[in-house]
């Protein structure tokens, strides 16, 4: 899959020259899950905690179910999943996008080499609507029949318009100029 | 058997470098919602312990500290996952005996003085057999590393500024835990190595007291380590080391069954289970 992403990336490069390409960045979001937890009372809710390395950015809602990962054009989110216990089997099973939002999202799974550990990776394909990608995570967990499901949706986002001024991190970004809010 | 509770520190480790501290970028999980922990998933986590037990159950309760990188390589990951080739190639040879199949056992026979012409050994298998490459976790196989190693791998490579994709963020390390909860000797926290080759090595663990009940604070001293130019324009290792405060709850009496009034002074006759 790392190759097919490859292969895509010279055809996909604008023609102008004016503006550099934006530096394609690589966002995890994370999940840790207290799968003993989860199992004992039949539900995500409370046992889920999702967080992603992209905060200076804008994403927010980390430490809860409910967590908005800014993304951009060209940029790839990858989800990870970690038990709280590492006794316990989690697994992600899926990253439920609806289909309406198949322009924007190029969506895939993989292992990481030789081992059976599981990662989903989505591509942006092309600057997110306003509102976000809203996606559904659900879990194998323990050697439970059913997934279990993500109580809440999360999103994909665009970055904010503007930085909002985020505590603790003083040091002010620029915006990218290229980033497709000007469309 | 005492109480396992592991508590997971989550660090967005550019974020913290960049702004020079903890504060919004980390985030705390433990498993013990089970025994009334609060906080969790956000920087300020109250590790609750029930010392119902332990007037029972001698086995002391243990507190095990997992610093983690968001956006690192799921802890989960069996460790040949980052070897270099060269580690590969090692590990995947058979083990000398198994390597010189044959060989060695004449060796050994002509060492006790057996006549064993070792010089012309055709008799013996002419090479070792490959190790199975379809096993899994054989250390043998794919170079291609996956997507989603952008982030974790690149030994300190010239990066552009901004170029987010060779820059390399080591998992963070503890390096001291200290506080109130040691000084009323609550917690008593050590450095372990782990005995297994493939695991992340040295690890925080503290066993707990289970008599001493109340809330205590601890800090855990973080190193996050980075790679920055220096003035001359070379990309050095550097680290930062920022503290954090969490806390840890010791109480009995929570509810384990439908009958939350019922608590071990009652069932034991009134005989305390504990001075707060």
């Amino acid at each position: 899959m790392a190759r097919a992403a490859q292969s895509t990336g010279p055809a996909a490069k604008p023609a102008s020259t004016s503006t550099p390409e934006r530096v394609k960045q690589a966002t995890n979001v994370m999940a840790i899950i207290d799968a003993v937890g989860a199992l004992s009372s039949g539900t995500l809710a409370g046992s889920l905690f999702l967080f992603d390395n992209n905060r200076w950015a804008g994403s927010t809602g980390h430490g809860a179910s409910r967590l908005s990962t800014v993304a951009q054009e060209g940029d790839v989110v990858v989800w990870t999943t970690m038990a709280l216990e590492c006794e316990a089997f989690v697994r992600l099973e899926l990253v439920m996008i609806d289909i309406v939002y198949t322009d924007y999202i190029e969506l895939d799974a993989a292992a990481f080499s030789e081992t059976p550990e599981i990662y989903w990776f989505a591509k942006v394909l092309k600057p997110l609507p306003a509102a976000g990608v809203p996606y559904r995570l659900s879990y194998r967990l323990g050697n439970a029949d059913e997934p279990y499901f993500a109580p809440v949706e999360s999103r994909l986002v665009p970055p904010p318009l503007t930085l909002a001024p985020v505590p603790g991190l003083t040091e002010k970004r620029p915006l990218e100029p290229n980033q497709g809010d000007a469309k | 058997m005492g109480q396992q509770l592991g508590i997971v520190v989550l660090i967005d480790i550019p974020a913290a470098v960049e702004s020079n501290t903890l504060e919004g970028n980390i985030w705390l999980v433990d498993n013990g919602g089970w025994d009334g922990s609060t906080g969790e998933g956000s920087p300020n986590l109250v590790s609750a312990f029930d010392a119902t037990d332990a007037q029972f159950d001698p086995g002391n309760a243990v507190l095990n500290w997992i610093p983690i990188g968001i956006g690192t390589i799921p802890i989960n990951v069996p460790q040949t996952f980052f070897l270099q080739d060269d580690d590969r190639r090692a590990l995947s040879q058979r083990p000398l005996p198994a390597l010189h199949q044959g060989i060695f056992p004449v060796r050994i026979r002509n060492l006790v003085g057996d006549d064993v012409n070792i010089k012309h050994p055709e008799h013996l298998a002419k090479q070792a057999r490959r190790a199975d490459p379809h096993m899994l976790l054989s250390a043998q196989g794919y170079v291609d590393p996956g997507t989603a190693r952008f982030k974790r791998f690149g030994r300190s490579r010239v990066a552009q500024p901004g170029d987010q994709d060779l820059v390399y963020y080591p998992d963070p390390a503890i390096l001291r835990i200290h506080g109130e909860a040691l000084d009323a000797g609550v917690i008593y926290p050590a450095q372990y190595g782990s005995p297994e080759m493939f695991s992340r090595g040295l690890y925080w663990s503290a066993s707990v007291n289970p008599n001493q009940l109340g809330l205590y604070r601890y800090t855990m001293e973080i190193a996050l380590y980075y790679s920055r130019r220096d003035a001359g324009g070379k990309v050095i290792d550097d680290w930062v080391i920022l503290s954090h405060e969490a806390w840890i709850k010791i109480s009995t009496g929570a509810p384990r069954n439908g009958f939350p009034a019922v608590t071990l002074e009652l069932l034991s006759g009134g005989a305390s289970a504990g001075g707060e």
